[in-house]
């Protein structure tokens, strides 16, 4: 095994799951989500086999991520699938989601993709404003505003669970 | 629902390792072997690039000063966590300045902590300071921007610019021009798009409510936004600054109100909430927590009896119903064992003993979590269909889920397969544990 597949082998061990599942709740198809992680890792192997040096490598891999995911999701054939995804056709779980944990995924696939994007590396990975900042090129206002926004529209969502318990 | 519930149900819900096999096609890709995609893209869509020029506009406003002053420490220093002392001062004389603090209160505020304090308050996200910068001051000062005149808009837009914090997945707010429709067109022309796709009838919707603002991102050319507001119903539409209504056709961006209505109404029957929510009233009652497939048969049975109905009436009511779940619930109906029925321990026991030889692995891997349901799609050959699941140490040696139905009156194994092959292979028919 060359230097750059063990670098990349153990990107893929320490980010593959939480891009798996960027990619799979930004596109919402797993196979679409495989293909993007797949040219995510390809793009970072062929950085890494350049000889490059992967500086913040978790924001650099989201961002490349995300790119992909956008550029895919411009394409005519995206348009016209079918887009959900059960719980069920994304990879295992290492834990079982009950029917709040559905209801939460369900509410954050129904925000628009930038706001998606963002509420999953705040508040699932637990990135700082600065991070995510850097990982999708935009300035830490934008990642607020998008942040405040989709707060405002799951905060409905909340609440509509809490008032159904 | 509180704020770190939801960060566990997102964790639960998503965090897990990469596919094996996924693992294994990017290796051998990068050693140089073919590797099909399973879908084949065009990234083939061709933008124009517009280049906006941003005109500053005068504005009257009072608190812009105020604001600059504010862009002005974040450009040099970043956001208010990492503010010096000094600068914090100096924000507290701008606030001053512009009559947004009285100088006593200013004078009460003698320390760091205390300032810190006060600013976390007035302008802080669930107290943090790492949010406060000129967005969230704006937002404070002069509310959602949803709500700003456009005039406010171009001018947040240009100081971004100047002061290089302009990021490049922003919005850019533009005054018209002369060579752009009036806004008044614009919203003309959304209100008659919006009436042509839900057959509203001419002119239905001239007093109602009307927005807009100008705006370009980034290879999308300027457009105006229009947000129509009726009977609390909103429905915003792109205007070119040719006047013509933007649809998918222009960029993925966009959808005209005609499209719209018919994502409406597909995503309308794609969840059946409905169904979901008499699912959940019954599992509240009876005390079932986690998935129902994991409920006894019993309840699985129950369950079925209360939502078939239900899904039958919606799917008859709507031919674009496409609840994949609960199409497969209606060609797959749950049943309880008759009295021929193989027992479910022994069904259990063959399913154990089924996978582990088809993965060719020790039985001892595989979990006791084991879903069960008893199918009677076929009145006369009635199914058990077993889902086993590993243990932490099978998942670590690469074991997945595997799944073996048997049927219940003769006890032969219809079929064995395992998780991944399945969702590989069935993915756009139905899903692997129902």
């Amino acid at each position: 095994m060359t230097d750059a597949e063990k670098q990349l082998t153990a990107l893929m061990d320490a980010y593959g799951g939480m891009l798996m599942g960027l990619c799979s709740v930004t596109l919402g198809d797993r196979c679409l989500a495989e293909d993007a992680l797949q040219e995510v890792f390809l793009r970072a192997y062929r950085a890494l086999a350049r000889g490059e040096t992967l500086r913040s490598e978790r924001a650099w891999l989201i961002r490349v991520a995300v790119n992909v995911c956008r550029d895919w999701t411009r394409t005519a054939w995206f348009r016209h699938v079918d887009r959900r995804v059960p719980l069920d056709a994304l990879p295992e779980q290492t834990a079982s989601p009950d029917f709040q944990d559905s209801g939460v995924l369900e509410a954050v696939r129904r925000l628009p993709v930038t706001e998606r994007q963002i509420v999953l590396m705040y508040f699932w990975q637990d990135m700082r404003a600065e991070e995510i900042s850097r990982a999708l090129g935009v300035n830490r206002a934008t990642v607020f505003r998008r942040l405040n926004r989709a707060r405002k529209q799951l905060r409905d969502m909340v609440e509509r669970w809490d008032s159904d318990d | 629902m509180t704020e770190q519930e939801f960060r566990k149900a997102l964790a639960r819900s998503l965090d897990r390792d990469l596919p094996p096999e996924l693992r294994a096609r990017i290796l051998t890709q990068v050693r140089g072997k073919d590797i099909v995609m399973k879908k084949k893209f065009s990234i083939g869509f061709a933008f124009v690039l517009i280049l906006v020029l941003l005109a500053a506009t005068a504005l009257a406003l009072s608190l812009h000063g105020y604001l600059e002053t504010v862009a002005g420490m974040q450009k040099e220093s970043g956001y208010y966590v990492d503010w010096s002392l000094s600068e914090k001062r100096q924000l507290l004389d701008a606030m001053q300045e512009h009559g947004l603090l009285s100088a006593d209160d200013a004078a009460a505020l003698t320390d760091e902590a205390a300032i810190d304090a006060y600013i976390i308050g007035r302008y802080g996200t669930d107290g943090r300071s790492d949010t406060i910068g000129l967005y969230s001051i704006l937002e404070t000062e002069l509310g959602d921007i949803s709500t700003w005149p456009q005039e406010t808009k171009v001018w947040y837009s240009d100081l971004l610019a100047r002061l290089g914090l302009l990021g490049d997945d922003e919005e850019i707010y533009l005054m018209p021009d002369d060579a752009s429709v009036s806004p008044e067109a614009a919203v003309d022309a959304a209100r008659r798009a919006v009436e042509d796709a839900y057959a509203l009838g001419e002119h239905a919707l001239d007093g109602c409510e009307a927005s807009w603002d100008l705006r370009a991102y980034k290879d999308v050319p300027a457009h105006y936004l229009i947000v129509l507001t009726a009977d609390e119903v909103s429905c915003s539409v792109a205007v070119g600054t040719d006047g013509h209504v933007m649809s998918s056709a222009d960029a993925p961006l966009f959808l005209s109100p005609a499209e719209e209505r018919e994502q409406r109404e597909r995503d309308a029957y794609r969840l059946d909430e409905e169904v979901a929510s008499v699912i959940q009233a019954y599992s509240l009652e009876h005390g079932l927590t986690g998935s129902w497939f994991h409920a006894s048969l019993e309840d699985q049975f129950a369950i079925y009896n209360l939502i078939r109905p239900i899904i039958l009436e919606n799917m008859a009511e709507n031919p674009l119903y496409s609840d994949r779940q609960s199409l497969y619930l209606i060609d797959h109906p749950y049943g309880l064992p008759d009295a021929d029925a193989l027992p479910l321990d022994e069904a259990i026991a063959l399913a154990l003993r089924t996978a582990a030889q088809a993965a060719n692995v020790s039985q001892s891997l595989f979990s006791d979590d084991i879903i069960r349901h008893y199918i009677v799609a076929d009145s006369a050959q009635p199914l058990w269909k077993i889902v086993v699941s590993p243990t932490e140490e099978g998942r670590e040696a690469g074991l997945t889920q595997w799944l073996v139905e048997i049927d219940a009156h003769t006890g032969e194994v219809t079929r064995t397969i395992d998780r991944v092959t399945y969702l590989d292979t069935y993915q756009h028919v139905d899903g692997f544990v129902y």
